[in-house]
């Protein structure tokens, strides 16, 4: 069973192939736990999903999901045959999959609202909650009075939430991590899993574990249609979503777009004082105050015809709305400038070399204690020097390149199947984040006179899930050498007298055959593993070898695209990993310690 | 990628131990990850007859079997199931692994216990149950001939040792994927006879006489490229069951679970040739399409229209784009070509008539038809390097053989074959003498053209000329340059044996690299000044940036990101050295740590494709115990460069519409009353200041953390300026001043005026700040004690001098800054 099943990571996942765990089945009912699944456990007040899971000889109509001991059991009547190991689709009822997620997500908006109104965790929290059918959020007995117009108050709070289109973002934590990033958690959160948090907006969130809307938009409208004070003082919201399909654009009626002149004056001065840079605590009580433009028309509704009155109350509420968005806006600017001053106000010199009546003891001095490089600036540029020592001149990779340069004038083109070898990133640009510093090998064979010998290194970046012994970002020092008669034997010689000088001592070898198109034939050039010294251990697989330096004789395909006559010139290159390198010398169990940015760990490289 | 080395041994011999084996294979063709003893998985398992069935008083669902083992009379409980009196079954002994169970990783071993009541010792499983089929609807039946007590192992041919191989270095090499390829790899690195059965070399003479013709398929292979040859047959009489015992425990030694005797025969010639086939249901073909009959089928291979929807064999429904290949009717898909059939017309238990098809796929657009769709199959697998149009024939050959002798279906239309373009042997011609040079070792004619005959390589040799003809057959296409016969030659004969020799070079100097001199030496004055180097992601994620204050818009984004932290190349360094500082806080009472690495700075506009974006390099430095001490670091750097025309000047006194691009979108993190600019050479080379505050809060760093950025490739060239100046033989005099400046002044005017003083006689040396001083927070003056250092190295300086540049220092700096000596 996955640690994260897939409903907690992508609300939206409608279907998902995976493989059965256990099947039980007793009368009619069959049970089926999978590795990982879409279908969402009752819990937390939601209703769970249904759907099927389907296999070619096997169909479960899933018609309850439930959390037994951890794991999420599909229940349901089957036909057909299935059992452990095998491959299934689980695909869910979307409709009811919606619906449950809007509603949830309404209670979602209005505990925000209730929050940021300042009424929770502050004055109650959280008790207990239902998003099914009769949807409800229960409050712990109120510390202070809550406000008669809570009601009007949430409201106004919620639609101010749908309207601002918030992001509603999840993150998976540790237990630790809780107090810092929640405004609000219940007691007895089970340390042994990543937790789900989930937010609204810039805010702090809550722990959750439902399916969930992506953005407060999605919800047309969030009704609260009781409020009430339950057992023991608690109190209970009740909510209504709206579960009509498509945001509908509130337009007025067509035939009834007539304006108003009193509206629209209002309007009109709202705007060009707005453009006059004014200050927000003028123009909150100049529209909104009591006897605000804006509010003297809310109070005139009811003075007009009849035939006209809703269409004028659309109209004025329609500004009401506008100019409470926009001094909202304008509050937050000022807010944020007024931040701004305060700071420059609070300057200091930034050219003296010490604050004023700083004693001579507390001036700044260097730190004493000894400080350390990171092992792959000082193992690189050991390796690195041996290479120059050897003839080779040395630069730095680019970052990022084009596919003509990572792929294509390495003898890969477009389509070609090895490319599924380098798990590639792409910018929204098209440029590759270099997934070999072979990248730049055109570029050298293209500008540089022969012989060639030219050493590279760099960051090298793949598309894969990181583990002890893998890294999306890792480091290569490349080689090449092009000249006339350069032989296999050169390139073995190189490695092996590069390695004996690296590591101090006579280092066994193994060529072992490989397949990378930019050479050929496509070589791994292994070392003994210095490790368990060739007995066996998990750094080497148990095979007591290592493939450090994948290499081979440059292919004519590369020596005609950078220039040069493949039947004049021959050359090899290699790709050595300095990651494995650092962590061979000095036996590191796993390559996440090198970029996480420990001191612990790097203080040992000293 | 398994490999049955029983399967293998029909063809060729296993002369090797499995660990020489595993050994020659990874240094002469690729990885061999080990051998597995397929037998171990069915220790404990032995033939049981069913001596008596009885029903299970407490469970409907469940039997009692009692059974014959040859050892004794024991009882297990079953699901109830068609199980007689009399079947030979397998019987799994208390204290073994139900080799199914474990091969899922469940727990496996049986017991003998209780179910319902009932006693069970031991357990009778079925074939999904022992990992050899799908079939999971009674007990696994053995042959009748079968002793009882048999070891299972012995009965099915289950001791076998199963090779794996990394396939992953073998993407130029389809033959591979196959028994008969890796018979013939085998041979090659053991020198071992070969055995290649004659109908995969000449497969015309076997092709039998159809039955009849009375069924015709029309084919319209309107996709030539991307299907350069197309084989079809109709077979009639098929009866859909179970495939024999033999071919199952094949499939399942390789890793393939049985389905049923049609897919069964074509997925064994795929295992056994690398050529993928497929069946179609006829009648199911026919009802569909309305310009079909009973007796006549249509077969167009095209692309798919834009839109084109089909549901594949494993249910899910794809939506295909007109690149994708498609074997269709006259109008609609009936599956997407070498990729997976169609859900459709797949072969059922009740499917008679079958459209058995041998097709060749083009590699390319197969593999990109896979990306897109996101189906991967073994066809796929095999079609994606490259199939050998030429294995067609013999296929379609062997599998009208296997219908008859396992199925009972008889051909009943012509065997169709479309092929415009047959593929044809090609050669390569080298010299020998050019090899031995390339490799650098002494191999002679013989041994090289001994090697090419063992790998099945025709070869012609003309010894006065040492110029030697390979002939490639189709199924090495990947055998085109002479550096791949090399190869061929060096990979047989073993790298081992290649003496390791250097390159024989001219001698010359290496120049060393600017930029890599530069960052070396700012590295190491940072490290013996305690600090600390840090390698972090060059991607960095819009939360990071948005804590800092920063935007992330105009960043070079990820399409397809690891995760959202991941997601954007950085531009800067310092908001990365800021995320990893919070968990080290407690290490040190004071920590400064810093990076230095190629950045991505934010785009302007458009990407122009043909220039690729400059990556300068820049330096990023923190520092937990504030901007002064912060600061101190910057100076040391500017001054181990010799870099004497810096200056710092606040960010308040600048328009911000003055400075560079990259340092207005990087200003986010700095506290703006506390953040200075730094200008070499009238450039603005980078920043320092505190972080503001509510980054700080955000990031969980104390207050007073301060953090730099600079861009060191304006600093490039400095470190070349000379250094030396010449050591005084006269004395120096040292005098104090302090002056009373108003508190806004900056301590850099001041000190500026000071040397302009100076700027003519050229006698200051150094001056030091002793002291700043303020009488209160709201004082409007400030004191400023300087302690300067005068001296000639020309001649001892007199009295009259040293006054009168005194009285010059108190003007200047009267004049410059409008302060005053203090009197005191």
């Amino acid at each position: 069973m996955k640690e994260i099943p897939t409903y907690m990571k992508d609300s939206y996942k409608k279907h998902l192939k995976t493989e059965v765990v256990s099947v039980d089945s007793d009368d009619n009912t069959v049970s089926v736990v999978l590795e990982d699944t879409v279908f969402y456990p009752e819990g937390g007040g939601q209703p769970c999903d249904q759907g099927v899971i389907t296999s070619k000889n096997f169909k479960l109509k899933v018609t309850g999901v439930k959390l037994e001991n951890g794991e999420v059991v599909h229940k349901g009547t089957a036909e057909g045959e299935i059992g452990p190991g095998d491959e299934v689709v689980c695909e869910i009822d979307w409709n009811r999959r919606y619906k449950n997620m809007k509603i949830h997500t309404g209670g979602h908006i209005l505990d925000e609202a209730m929050s940021r109104l300042g009424f929770v965790p502050e004055v109650m929290e959280p008790a207990k909650a239902s998003h099914g059918k009769n949807a409800y959020v229960v409050y712990t007995k109120p510390e202070k009075k809550l406000p008669n117009d809570l009601h009007k108050k949430l409201e106004q709070k919620i639609t101010e939430i749908t309207e601002n289109s918030e992001e509603i973002g999840t993150e998976f934590v540790k237990k630790e991590e809780i107090p810092q990033k929640t405004r609000w958690a219940p007691p007895n959160l089970p340390s042994s899993k990543p937790l789900r948090i989930v937010s609204i907006g810039d805010e702090l969130g809550i722990p959750d574990g439902g399916t969930l809307l992506k953005n407060t938009s999605e919800l047309r409208e969030v009704t609260i249609d009781e409020i009430e004070t339950i057992e023991d003082g608690m109190v209970k919201i009740s909510y209504s979503v709206s579960l009509e399909e498509e945001k509908v654009e509130k337009k007025p009626k067509t035939g009834s777009t007539e304006k108003f002149s009193e509206v629209e004056t209002v309007r009109d001065d709202f705007k060009s004082d707005l453009e006059s840079n004014p200050s927000y605590s003028d123009l909150k009580p100049k529209y909104l105050g009591k006897n605000g433009l804006v509010k003297s028309l809310l109070r005139k509704i009811g003075d007009q015809s009849p035939d006209k009155r809703a269409d004028f109350g659309r109209q004025v509420n329609l500004l009401n709305n506008e100019v409470e968005k926009e001094l909202m806006k304008l509050k937050k600017r000022q807010t944020r400038a007024r931040r701004g001053e305060t700071l420059s106000e609070d300057s200091f010199d930034v050219t003296a070399p010490f604050a004023p009546n700083t004693s001579e003891e507390d001036r700044p001095e260097l730190i004493s204690r000894p400080g350390t490089l990171h092992p792959i600036t000082s193992i690189g540029e050991e390796a690195l020097r041996i290479f120059e020592s050897m003839g080779f001149h040395v630069t730095e990779s680019r970052r990022l390149d084009s596919d003509y340069n990572v792929f294509e004038a390495l003898n890969l083109p477009i389509g070609h199947p090895a490319r599924d070898m380098w798990d590639t990133f792409w910018t929204e640009d098209d440029l590759i984040p270099i997934t070999h510093t072979s990248a730049m090998q055109n570029r050298i064979l293209k500008n540089q006179d022969t012989p060639i010998r030219e050493v590279v290194f760099g960051r090298c970046f793949r598309h894969e899930a990181t583990d002890a012994s893998h890294e999306h970002s890792f480091f290569q020092i490349e080689g090449l050498y092009v000249d006339k008669g350069i032989t296999l034997g050169d390139l073995i010689g190189t490695l092996s007298e590069f390695m004996n000088t690296f590591y101090g001592k006579e280092i066994k070898y193994r060529i072992q055959p490989s397949f990378f198109p930019f050479v050929e034939p496509g070589l791994e050039f292994m070392v003994e593993c210095l490790v368990c010294g060739q007995k066996g251990c998990s750094f080497c697989g148990r095979s007591g070898w290592i493939e450090l330096v994948p290499c081979g004789p440059v292919h004519r395909n590369v020596l005609k695209y950078g220039g040069l006559d493949p039947d004049e010139y021959s050359g090899f290159a290699w790709g050595l990993g300095l990651d494995r390198l650092v962590m061979l010398r000095d036996q590191i169990e796993d390559i996440r310690h090198l970029q996480a940015g420990d001191l612990r760990f790097l203080e040992q490289f000293s | 990628m398994k490999i049955s080395l029983n399967w293998i041994k029909e063809y060729t011999k296993i002369k090797l131990t499995p660990d020489e084996l595993v050994e020659r294979v990874s240094v002469s063709l690729t990885e061999a990850e080990g051998i597995e003893k397929f037998g171990e998985r069915y220790k404990g398992i032995v033939v049981a007859e069913v001596v008596e069935v009885k029903d299970h008083h407490e469970a409907d669902n469940l039997i009692l079997l009692k059974l014959d083992t040859g050892e004794q009379e024991v009882q297990s409980v079953v699901q109830n199931c068609n199980v007689k009196k009399g079947w030979k079954v397998a019987y799994i002994k208390p204290g073994f692994d139900v080799p199914g169970f474990a091969l899922a990783g469940k727990e496996s071993k049986v017991k003998k216990t209780k179910i319902k009541g009932a006693e069970s010792n031991g357990f009778v499983p079925s074939g999904r149950e022992l990992g050899l089929n799908y079939d999971h609807s009674t007990v696994y039946k053995v042959a009748d001939d079968a002793k009882i007590g048999q070891p299972l192992s012995e009965v099915l041919d289950l001791t076998d040792n199963i090779l794996e191989v990394e396939n992953k270095a073998l993407t130029h090499r389809p033959d591979t994927f196959s028994i008969i390829g890796m018979a013939r790899e085998l041979s090659a690195i053991q020198g071992a006879p070969l055995e290649i059965p004659e109908w995969l070399e000449n497969p015309k003479e076997f092709m039998p006489k159809p039955k009849s013709e009375d069924v015709q398929i029309n084919i319209k292979n309107e996709a030539e490229v991307l299907c350069p040859r197309y084989m079809a047959v109709v077979i009639d009489n098929v009866k859909v069951g179970p495939s024999p015992r033999w071919m199952q425990v094949r499939l399942s030694k390789m890793g393939l679970r049985p389905v049923n005797n049609v897919v069964d025969i074509s997925n064994y010639l795929m295992l056994l040739t690398g050529q993928p086939s497929h069946a179609f249901d006829f009648d199911r073909v026919v009802k569909k399409d309305t310009n079909a009959s009973e007796s006549r089928a249509n077969i167009t291979i095209r692309t798919a229209n834009p839109g084109e929807k089909i549901t594949v064999i494993d249910g899910e429904t794809k939506t295909m784009d007109d690149e994708v290949l498609v074997i269709a009717d006259s109008e609609n898909a009936l599956g997407v070509a070498g990729v997976m059939g169609g859900k459709d017309t797949e072969i059922q238990d009740d499917t008679t008539r079958v459209i058995y098809q041998v097709e060749n796929i083009e590699m390319y657009n197969n593999r990109k038809t896979s990306m897109k769709l996101g189906i991967s199959s073994d066809a796929v697998t095999r079609f994606s390097k490259g199939q050998d149009p030429n294995l067609c024939e013999p296929v379609m050959y062997k599998a009208i053989e296997m219908f008859k002798e396992i199925a009972g279906g008889e051909v009943v239309s012509e065997v169709y074959d479309q092929y415009p373009d047959p593929g044809k042997d090609s050669t390569v011609t080298i010299n020998t003498d050019e090899a031995r040079e390339w490799i650098g070792q002494e191999i002679s004619d013989k041994e090289i053209q001994d090697i090419l005959g063992r790998l099945q390589l025709g070869i012609r040799f003309d010894s006065k000329s040492k110029s030697l003809t390979v002939n490639v057959p189709t199924w090495r296409s990947d055998l085109n340059i002479k550096e791949d016969i090399y190869e061929e030659i060096v990979r047989i004969y073993g790298y081992d044996r290649i003496r390791p020799t250097l390159p024989t070079r001219r001698i010359h100097p290496v120049k060393q690299d600017k930029e890599r001199v530069l960052r070396n030496k700012i590295k190491s004055i940072l490290m013996s000044a305690g600090g600390n180097e840090i390698y972090g992601y060059a991607f960095v994620g819009r939360e990071l940036y948005e804590n800092c204050g920063l935007e992330v818009k105009d960043l070079h984004k990820l399409k397809n990101p690891l995760s959202p932290e991941v997601a954007y190349m950085r531009s800067l360094i310092y908001p990365s050295l800021l995320e990893r500082l919070p968990h080290n806080l407690n290490l040190h009472e004071e920590i400064a740590c810093f990076e230095i690495d190629l950045v991505n700075p934010a785009k302007k506009g458009e990407i122009d494709p043909k220039k690729l974006p400059d990556e300068p390099k820049h330096l990023g430095l923190v520092h937990t115990s504030g901007y002064y001490d912060l600061k101190k670091y910057v100076e040391i750097i500017t001054d181990a460069l010799n870099i004497s025309e810096v200056e710092v000047f606040s960010y308040g006194q600048t328009s911000r519409a003055d400075l560079p691009d990259w340092i207005q979108r990087s200003l986010g993190g700095f506290h703006p009353g506390r953040l200075a600019l730094i200008k070499i050479k009238e450039v603005i080379v980078g920043m320092m200041g505190q972080v503001d505050p509510v980054v700080a809060e955000k990031l969980g760093l104390p207050e007073k953390v301060a953090t730099c950025e600079l861009n060191l490739d304006f600093l490039i060239d400095f470190e070349l300026e000379s250094r030396y100046q010449k050591v005084s033989k006269y004395p120096a005099v040292i005098q104090d001043f302090t002056f009373i400046t108003d508190k806004d002044v900056p301590y850099l005017a001041i000190e500026n005026a000071i040397r302009i003083a100076d700027s003519k006689s050229g006698l200051i040396m150094e001056i030091e700040c002793r002291d700043i001083y303020v009488e209160s927070d709201d004082a409007e003056e400030k004191k400023t004690s300087f302690r300067i250092q005068f001296q000639s190295d020309e001649r001892t300086l007199e009295e009259k001098e040293i006054e009168s540049l005194r009285e010059n220092i108190v003007k200047s700096v009267e004049k410059q800054v409008d302060g005053r000596l203090d009197a005191d």
